[in-house]
């Protein structure tokens, strides 16, 4: 087997590592933010970092290569709220297999554009960024069993890197006080490691063969 | 500024009405469409079309994981000649047991005008891709006779399995030398991975070699997974192991067979 795909364990933690880094100078710019509003009390700042811990969405999602179905919650952070960090649990149905599988994805994913379409509505014209998928389940694994000679398989069956490119549409609720302050409707267009090298091979393969299409909806939870 | 947006959006929409057969559920979803059991219906077209055939002629072809372009390109080249009465697939028809990879590759084959069997790779056991292997192709362990001439087709990918399934399969393969035994004189035996290989459980390769040569007038053995041509006779007794080369080297075996007698080539491409 010839294959030279990246280290993936070495990847991931790169990735982790490319994750928390921006976490952190998200957060760091929301400090700035909360210094320059200092006359406030600090019970409201308290309240203020107690709410950054809670999700500021749940999402549902169909397919992403991350299950028929899949559920989670997102952080939404940065200036303009461009960035969000998701976790989702996913559902494959058994299918043709002898078993149902469940999946865990971390999405990172960086909204940079708004066109405000309306009052209510606005649209980000590009939603793109990365997400780790992994496969509960024995049958796969992040690094071949010993059982094999050293670099047997150079791949992981277990943790797929998932890149992805999408729009979005953002609708407002008019209530002020309701517990969702508005709907976020979204597609991606996504591709995975191992679709990637075998689509760019192959002549033969079709855009529709190796690019998957999800579609998801987040309801945005209000922030006080 | 606000049509140019509305345009986006329309096309934008269209472009996903347009990829509605896109949703991808998961990498090792296991959702098969389309033709299934292909071993089992292929074999009775053999049995039945050559029954009476005194040469048989059929190519051999191996390891065409990831090389969709270069198997394609096989069938195109297969299906122009008419001496071809099968196809045998030595396995490794996933790269990385992707539910869609097996597909891909069936996809290809089916485009195949003569029948054609597969054998189960060490590639195509990762994750559950054993599963979808059974379910599309069949089991990894069967047999069918063309001619007079028995063709043995046997899982040897014993490093991806542990000691719940014998790999070889010895009692599968004493109770194919008792079956059908008027309808054949001669026996070749297939497989991935050939005695001595990586994958293969060497500890057994002198008893499977033993249990092999009970056949009634066993010819020869051919495998595929070592990605390169081979002509051997491992066990030093007048039984050659032919390894086919990779479909991306673009080359294949092509074996004829007659009473007693068999020549083989290595065609390129």
């Amino acid at each position: 087997m010839n294959l030279s795909l990246i280290n993936t364990q070495k990847l991931f933690i790169a990735l982790v590592s490319l994750f928390l880094s921006t976490v952190s100078l998200a957060q760091s710019s929301d400090q700035q933010q909360r210094d320059t509003l200092s006359s406030r009390g600090n019970t409201k700042e308290l309240k203020r970092a107690a709410l950054s811990l809670v999700p500021s969405s749940y999402m549902i999602q169909y397919a992403g290569s991350i299950g028929l179905l899949s559920a989670g919650a997102g952080w939404d952070y940065g200036k303009q709220k461009q960035w969000s960090t998701d976790f989702l649990m996913g559902y494959v149905p058994k299918y043709d297999t002898d078993r149902a599988k469940l999946t865990m994805t971390i999405r990172q994913s960086y909204t940079p554009w708004t066109v405000q379409l309306h009052e209510q509505l606005s649209y980000h014209p590009l939603r793109t960024g990365i997400y780790l998928n992994t496969t509960l389940g024995k049958q796969f694994w992040y690094k071949e069993p010993d059982k094999y000679p050293s670099s047997y398989y150079k791949f992981s069956t277990r943790l797929r890197i998932n890149i992805f490119v999408g729009q979005d549409f953002s609708y407002k609720f008019k209530s002020s006080t309701s517990y969702f302050e508005g709907l976020k409707f979204y597609y991606d267009l996504h591709t995975s490691d191992l679709y990637l090298i075998s689509g760019i091979q192959n002549k033969y393969l079709k855009f529709d063969d190796y690019i998957g299409l999800a579609l998801g909806i987040k309801f945005q939870i209000r922030r006080k | 500024m606000k049509k140019f947006w509305i345009y986006i959006v329309l096309a934008s929409i269209s472009l996903l009405i347009h990829s509605c057969n896109m949703f991808d559920i998961h990498p090792y979803a296991g959702k098969i469409e389309g033709r299934q059991d292909i071993n089992r219906d292929n074999i009775i077209k053999i049995e039945r079309d050559y029954a009476d055939k005194d040469t048989i002629k059929y190519a051999f072809i191996s390891d065409s994981q990831r090389w969709h372009d270069d198997l394609d390109d096989f069938v195109k080249i297969v299906n122009k000649r008419s001496d071809i009465d099968f196809i045998i697939h030595g396995g490794d028809i996933s790269d990385f047991g992707l539910t869609k990879e097996f597909l891909w590759q069936r996809d290809i084959l089916e485009k195949l005008k003569q029948p054609y069997v597969a054998l189960l790779g060490n590639h195509d056991c990762l994750a559950n891709g054993e599963e979808i292997f059974e379910q599309v192709f069949g089991s990894p362990n069967y047999s069918f006779i063309a001619g007079k001439t028995k063709f043995l087709c046997l899982n040897t990918n014993a490093l991806e399995s542990d000691y719940s399934t014998p790999v070889p399969d010895f009692s599968f393969i004493e109770h194919e030398r008792q079956t059908d035994k008027g309808r054949f004189e001669q026996t070749v035996v297939v497989m991935h991975a050939r005695p001595t290989s990586d994958q293969f459980n060497n500890n057994v390769a002198a008893v499977f070699q033993y249990s092999i040569r009970q056949y009634p007038n066993l010819l020869y053995c051919s495998n595929g997974h070592d990605h390169t041509y081979q002509q051997e006779d491992i066990f030093n007794d007048g039984i050659i192991y032919y390894g086919t080369p990779n479909i991306g080297k673009r080359q294949y075996l092509i074996f004829t067979i007659t009473k007693d007698h068999y020549t083989h080539e290595l065609v390129s491409y």
